[in-house]
């Protein structure tokens, strides 16, 4: 009787821990493409930077991180801070820092929406980072800092692809081929 | 027949309305002619939105502002806004300019290897260059200075006078930017022209300020350098303009100078280049009289006909002299005849009679000097003396121990020592963010973490004095 009370008890304390690791769950960062649709050159696409995992129980109050491309395929062409936050870019070192008050103990937070330009046709990982520096990087809470950092693989097509001249030739013949044959099989 | 038809064309030649169609077609053709002396110019945004603060509109409409300018006569602005890279080169492939402006205030480069050719070429055929370290803040939604075209059209005349001076001198490129940390991608177009000049720091401008000529402030429009100089006092932060002797990308030797030069806030310390070009400043200063004497001043000095004790071009009996003692302030000042221990240029007696400041303890010192040299306290920073405040009643001191109440029921996070921490407060760290110990702007009280520097951490550490406000 004694042994199945504790046994009880073990589970009991079992559930409570695994149901206190949400809570303990680290703020992180990522990107979410704003219109999942394809990208074609030409086209103009925002990407959403957003933290999720953010109630930790204490205030988040200000960010700052960096902008990377791999290659040229798309460019920046301007962004705009979160609701919740005052633009602090230009005045701290960072291409893109916002500091908000009071604070706030949501659970997902916006930090910046960034508007791009496709220019050429290919796949470039884009990615934010803002490692903890306790100066101006990273996410400031009210008594901890973490990092920023998360990418994203962007793939832009080339827009209105056109048949190359060849390609339409075999198609043309293919059809014509494909109309005779169904000709003899109909008369057979 | 063949020579009568002859005849008649050469009658026809010198009949008078043939003469007078000629005339009415000479007269057509002047408006022709007046357009094309308009300068072609390209304004080149590679300048981000920055959330609200500068959104393409703002900054299109310097370059519209050109082309309406004297009635569409002076200017044919072009506006393109574009951060993509290659774009740049792209454009140039197809079209022609007499000046480019490159409105690049970022901090990541949007110019590539082919953008920066591109302008090197260019270049090569319109050498003459203008560096504006202050171009960002002449169009953004800041403050009213930062309405362009400005206090009195100022910054609008600025800007007009900028692109005019940059044709005049041959055609060539104008590029502007701001504070350090979004200088990336001027600086990569400027060193592409100029490989060993940048554009470069941090000041906190002033109306300490002096334009080295006139070109900058009436090539075309009349612009008052205070106007300039109160719009850039009201702004944080700009940028240095390189100026001294560098090889182009041609491998001529080129010298940069600066045409206006400004004193970090309050004034009175040396003074940083915010504008530079590769011609000099000196050639657009125009001769003044101004003792009205039929010569003008640097005969004047020259000739002895006036003396010039501060070296400054003035002769000295029209430079200011607020004690009438015969010889200006500034001499008075280096020689040892009067203080000036605020450094502002006025002697000291000056400064008491006039108001500029104030003697509440009756030493003879203005009270800033007081405070300054720790003669006396100031410690809830109203400027001032403790023992004034507490004297003409601005301070309580119940316990009669000389130390106004206020401070030493100082509240942790209250920057503005109203006795409570809010907003306010907040405003005031979030105000001098990224300014290190030593500028005048930095407040020691608001270094929590004391590393000198304000920071995010210290708005964090700033926070929980909010949190422990509110809570109690």
């Amino acid at each position: 009787m004694k042994h199945t009370s504790v046994k009880i008890l073990l589970y009991i304390l079992l559930a409570s821990f695994l149901c206190t690791l949400p809570a303990l769950a680290t703020p992180f960062a990522y990107l979410n493409l704003v219109d999942s649709g394809d990208i074609y050159t030409g086209d103009n696409f925002d990407l959403e930077v957003r933290v999720n995992d953010s109630a930790i129980g204490e205030d988040f109050l200000a960010f700052g991180f960096d902008l990377f491309n791999s290659g040229n395929t798309f460019a920046l062409n301007s962004y705009v801070i979160g609701p919740d936050f005052d633009d602090d870019s230009l005045l701290v070192p960072m291409d893109v820092a916002g500091s908000m008050f009071p604070g706030t103990t949501d659970d997902s937070v916006l930090l910046a929406t960034l508007s791009f330009n496709a220019t050429s046709a290919g796949t470039e990982t884009f990615q934010v980072l803002g490692l903890a520096d306790w100066v101006f990087s990273g996410l400031a809470y009210e008594s901890v800092w973490y990092d920023i950092n998360a990418s994203l693989d962007i793939t832009v097509h080339q827009a209105n692809p056109i048949p190359e001249p060849a390609t339409m030739l075999l198609c043309g013949i293919g059809l014509i081929a494909f109309a005779g044959a169904l000709r003899r099989n109909i008369k057979g | 027949m063949k020579k009568s038809f002859k005849k008649v064309r050469t009658k026809l030649l010198i009949h008078p309305l043939f003469l007078f169609a000629l005339f009415l077609l000479f007269l057509i053709t002047i408006p022709f002619g007046a357009a094309h002396a308009q300068v072609n110019v390209l304004w080149w945004d590679a300048t981000p939105t920055y959330g609200s603060q500068c959104p393409d509109a703002l900054r299109k409409k310097m370059c519209d502002y050109l082309t309406t300018y004297n009635a569409g006569n002076a200017f044919q602005c072009t506006y393109v806004s574009s951060m993509a890279q290659g774009e740049f080169a792209n454009h140039m492939q197809s079209n022609t300019y007499d000046v480019i402006v490159l409105d690049a205030t970022n901090s990541t480069s949007t110019f590539s290897a082919a953008d920066r050719s591109s302008l090197a070429a260019f270049y090569a055929n319109h050498p003459a260059v203008l560096l504006d370290g202050i171009l960002y803040i002449r169009s953004i939604d800041y403050n009213t200075t930062t309405n362009f075209p400005g206090i009195n059209q100022s910054t609008g005349g600025l800007t007009v006078n900028e692109v005019y001076q940059v044709y005049a001198h041959g055609g060539g490129v104008m590029i502007g930017t701001d504070h350090q940390g979004h200088q990336a991608g001027a600086n990569a177009m400027l060193q592409a022209i100029i490989p060993g000049a940048s554009f470069t720091g941090i000041t906190y401008p002033s109306v300490d300020g002096q334009f080295n000529g006139t070109g900058l402030l009436e090539a075309l429009a009349t612009v008052s350098p205070f106007d300039l100089f109160q719009h850039w006092d009201a702004v944080p932060t700009q940028a240095i303009s390189p100026t001294g002797v560098f090889t182009d990308v041609n491998g001529n030797a080129i010298t940069l100078y600066s045409q206006v030069d400004v004193a970090d806030d309050p004034g009175g310390g040396p003074k940083y280049s915010y504008i530079s070009t590769s011609w000099e400043p000196s050639g657009d200063t125009p001769e003044f009289d101004c003792n009205n004497n039929g010569i003008l001043d640097s005969i004047d000095i020259q000739v002895g006909t006036s003396t010039d004790c501060d070296g400054n071009g003035i002769p000295d009996e029209c430079d200011p002299d607020c004690n009438q003692n015969g010889v200006p302030d500034a001499c008075d000042i280096a020689d040892g005849i009067s203080n000036d221990c605020n450094l502002n240029g006025i002697p000291d007696i000056c400064d008491l009679e006039n108001g500029t400041s104030m003697d509440c303890n009756q030493n003879g010192t203005p009270d800033e000097c007081d405070i300054a040299d720790g003669t006396s306290l100031d410690c809830n920073r109203n400027s001032i003396p403790d023992a004034c405040d507490i004297a003409g009643g601005t301070s309580q001191d119940l316990d009669l121990n000389g130390i106004p109440d206020e401070c030493e029921a100082a509240v942790c996070g209250d920057l503005d020592l109203d006795g409570d921490v809010d907003g306010d407060d907040r405003s005031i760290l979030r105000a001098i963010l990224n300014t290190p110990t030593g500028e005048p702007s930095f407040i020691q009280d608001a270094d929590y973490d004391a590393d000198g520097l304000i920071t995010y951490n210290d708005y964090r550490l700033w926070y929980q004095c909010y949190k422990a406000f509110t809570e109690k």
